[in-house]
């Protein structure tokens, strides 16, 4: 048997569609204030349509819809699947506005690939882009790191019962308080006191750097902004590259591994025991799958190149972390990267696909998912090696003891599963538009994995089709394919009724 | 005897020519990189940032779309640069000799030119953007439709109020 949805709840469903248009329009408030600022005129302009076109349709979506039941769990995934697709939508008019876009897709690409927080983009002459253009870039980013529910649920009164669906459907499966709204509030606390802390830094070591006041301060606010929310768009073209700093790189480092941190951790390294840190089981993951990856990066690199070893340690530490952590930045560029060996390649595509914790800003399989399907395997070989007699019962800690069964193990193995499908299917489609196979993979695990990195594929004049598997593969993969497969069940009961 | 001549004289303007300082596209360095690797090049490119340092600075350039980093040292003297690329400012346009480095060992293993030699090709300019007639007729639009349906809503939602507070 199928849910299918009442015409009621779909009414109600678009109706909390209206008010998150209209929340969105607000906040284009925010760059738009910065236009006015710093005398932008033309990009106010395009902030203020951008802002009735939103409000308007917002308002249109409530004189239609009204609210007439509170949503069902399921009903909630389409609602996040659908909000995810939309606000994108709307935020990629002021950037098409901007004029540093080839086509209107171009634009929504890179809105898509901002709320993701992905970091590929399609964006000309980014050089001279207007700052709150940029500002509304590394916004976005911001925005969607944290959650679009998170940020609609923070400004909430009251709970409502479909406020978990929400919760969970964008791909947070851990409360860390008990209601959902404080945990919303919780995270915004956290983000917002790592915002000014990271920001400061960041601000002075691009003074130091040789950056005048007023670029120092945006950047450092734009570099914060997209490294906690492992997102990855910089301001200017040549990316870390612009700053010839390697304070500047090992700062954005620490943002980068911060914001790659399940929120939880964060709760307990705040308020609770901070040595959970070193006992987590996503912790450990990382910290096994980072040094072994980084050895074999190293080591081909080492094998393959005549770079001397402070070099090869600053570049490799960089790109691991950069892809393992989601964030997308690079101390490189596109054509040394591309200049390294395949081997070398193989294993930033492993560290990309593997992505960071679970709730936290990264994309990916993540760790705790590594961590469970590894202990599963190791609580399986043990089944053959020790006799039938001996029951072991395999355990993991993530806060507090858990015992590994089956429904986890079930779970991580599904979602890992449409990762590897996703990676493998946007590759196929490169491939069969003329790429070779190994970038096209890179590119592909990029998207899915919202990380950032590119090896010169994600370009305005890569095919239509390629822009659109890219954008599929950004959004399903931010959603961790549940809300988007559990809409695409809802839609198909729709025309079954 | 003439058309060797021709020949001879066809191939030496062709040298001179290449002496004379031939500018290689920035696109065309980071094509192929490991050929240009440690090779004296000269490039035209717009300025977009200058970031001084103790030893010199860091002078970022931008050239179709493609942007490099270049190591200036204190010797080698610097032109006057008044204009930095921005979104109303074109960046003064700048010749560049000197050594391209794919990855510098010296310099955190950039990609990067070691100049030799600046100086001010063109005198970049500020120019004013003022939003085009047809934004400014979509902005009047938009806010006419939106102060419509506003005020639509908000009819509706008291009339709605009205009644519940009736019953």
């Amino acid at each position: 048997m199928i849910f299918s949805p009442s015409k009621e709840s779909i009414s109600s469903l678009l109706n909390l569609l209206g008010r998150l248009l209209c929340l969105l329009g607000l906040l284009f408030l925010v760059p738009a204030g910065i236009a006015l600022f710093l005398g932008e005129v033309p990009a106010l302009f395009d902030f203020l349509i951008s802002l009735f076109i939103t409000e308007t349709a917002g308002l249109l979506f409530l004189l239609f819809f009204p609210y007439k039941q509170d949503l069902d769990y399921s009903l909630a995934f389409l609602l996040v699947a659908l909000v995810w697709l939309i606000l994108p939508f709307f935020s990629a008019l002021p950037l098409w506005f901007s004029g540093h876009f080839k086509s209107f897709l171009d634009a929504f690409f890179d809105s898509m690939s901002g709320f993701t927080t992905t970091g590929l983009s399609l964006i000309r002459d980014l050089d001279h882009l207007f700052y709150s253009h940029n500002f509304f870039r590394h916004f976005i980013m911001f925005l969607g790191g944290q959650g679009i529910i998170i940020v609609a649920l923070s400004f909430s009164q009251k709970a409502s019962s479909y406020g978990v669906g929400l919760y969970v459907g964008e791909a947070r499966q851990e409360r860390i308080l008990p209601s959902i709204i404080s945990t919303s509030r919780f995270i915004w606390t956290v983000t917002l006191v790592y915002f000014i802390i990271g920001s400061l830094l960041l601000f002075f070591l691009g003074l130091k750097a040789g950056l005048p006041y007023k670029k120092a301060l945006f950047h450092g606010i734009f570099l914060f902004m997209a490294g906690f929310d492992t997102g990855g768009f910089t301001p200017q073209t040549l990316n870390l590259g612009y700053y010839h700093s390697l304070s500047l790189e090992l700062a954005t480092l620490i943002v980068m591994l911060l914001g790659s941190l399940n929120f939880n951790l964060h709760y307990f390294l705040w308020r609770k025991n901070p040595k959970e840190i070193l006992k987590n089981i996503e912790t450990r993951t990382f910290f096994i799958s980072f040094s072994l990856l980084f050895i074999f990066l190293n080591l081909t690199l080492a094998l393959n190149s005549k770079l001397p070893l402070l070099e090869l340690f600053r570049k490799g530490l960089y790109q691991i972390l950069t892809a393992h952590t989601g964030c997308g930045f690079s101390n490189l560029t596109v054509s040394q990267l591309k200049s390294w060996a395949e081997g070398s390649l193989v294993f930033i595509i492993i560290a990309m696909a593997l992505g960071g914790g679970v709730g936290s800003t990264t994309g990916g399989i993540k760790l705790m998912r590594v961590g469970l399907l590894f202990k599963s395997i190791v609580a399986e070989v043990k089944t053959w090696i020790f006799p039938a007699q001996v029951k072991m019962q395999e355990k993991y800690h993530h806060l507090q003891d858990f015992l590994l069964e089956d429904r986890r193990v079930k779970l991580a193995f599904i979602v890992f599963f449409f990762y590897l499908l996703s990676y493998l299917g946007g590759a196929v489609i490169s491939v069969l538009l003329g790429y070779p196979f190994l970038p096209a993979l890179f590119e592909s695990t990029s998207a899915s994995a919202n990380v950032g990195l590119t090896l010169g594929i994600t370009s305005p004049q890569m095919p239509v089709l390629l822009k659109l598997t890219y954008i599929i593969q950004m959004w399903t993969g931010r959603l961790e394919f549940i809300s988007v497969i559990a809409s695409l069940g809802i839609i198909i009961s729709l025309f079954k009724k | 005897m003439r058309r060797i001549f021709l020949l001879f004289l066809l191939i030496l303007t062709n040298t001179l020519s290449l002496q004379a300082g031939e500018f290689i596209e920035m696109k065309e360095l980071l094509a192929k990189p490991s050929f240009w690797d440690s090779k004296e090049v000269e490039v035209k490119a717009e300025v977009l940032d200058i970031l001084r340092r103790k030893k010199g600075s860091w002078i970022n350039i931008l050239d179709e779309g493609v942007s490099l980093g270049v190591w200036v040292p204190k010797e080698v003297g610097l032109p006057q640069i008044i204009y930095l690329a921005g979104p109303e400012e074109k960046g003064d346009l700048i010749r560049i000799k000197g050594k391209f480095y794919f990855n510098n060992p010296r310099y955190l293993g950039q990609t990067m030119i070691s100049a030799e030699e600046i100086s001010l090709v063109k005198r970049g300019e500020k120019f004013s953007l003022e939003p085009t007639l047809k934004k400014k007729r979509a902005l009047l639009l938009w806010a006419f439709l939106f102060l419509i349906t506003g005020v639509v809503y908000l009819i509706r939602n008291l009339k709605y109020a009205r009644r519940l507070s009736k019953t």
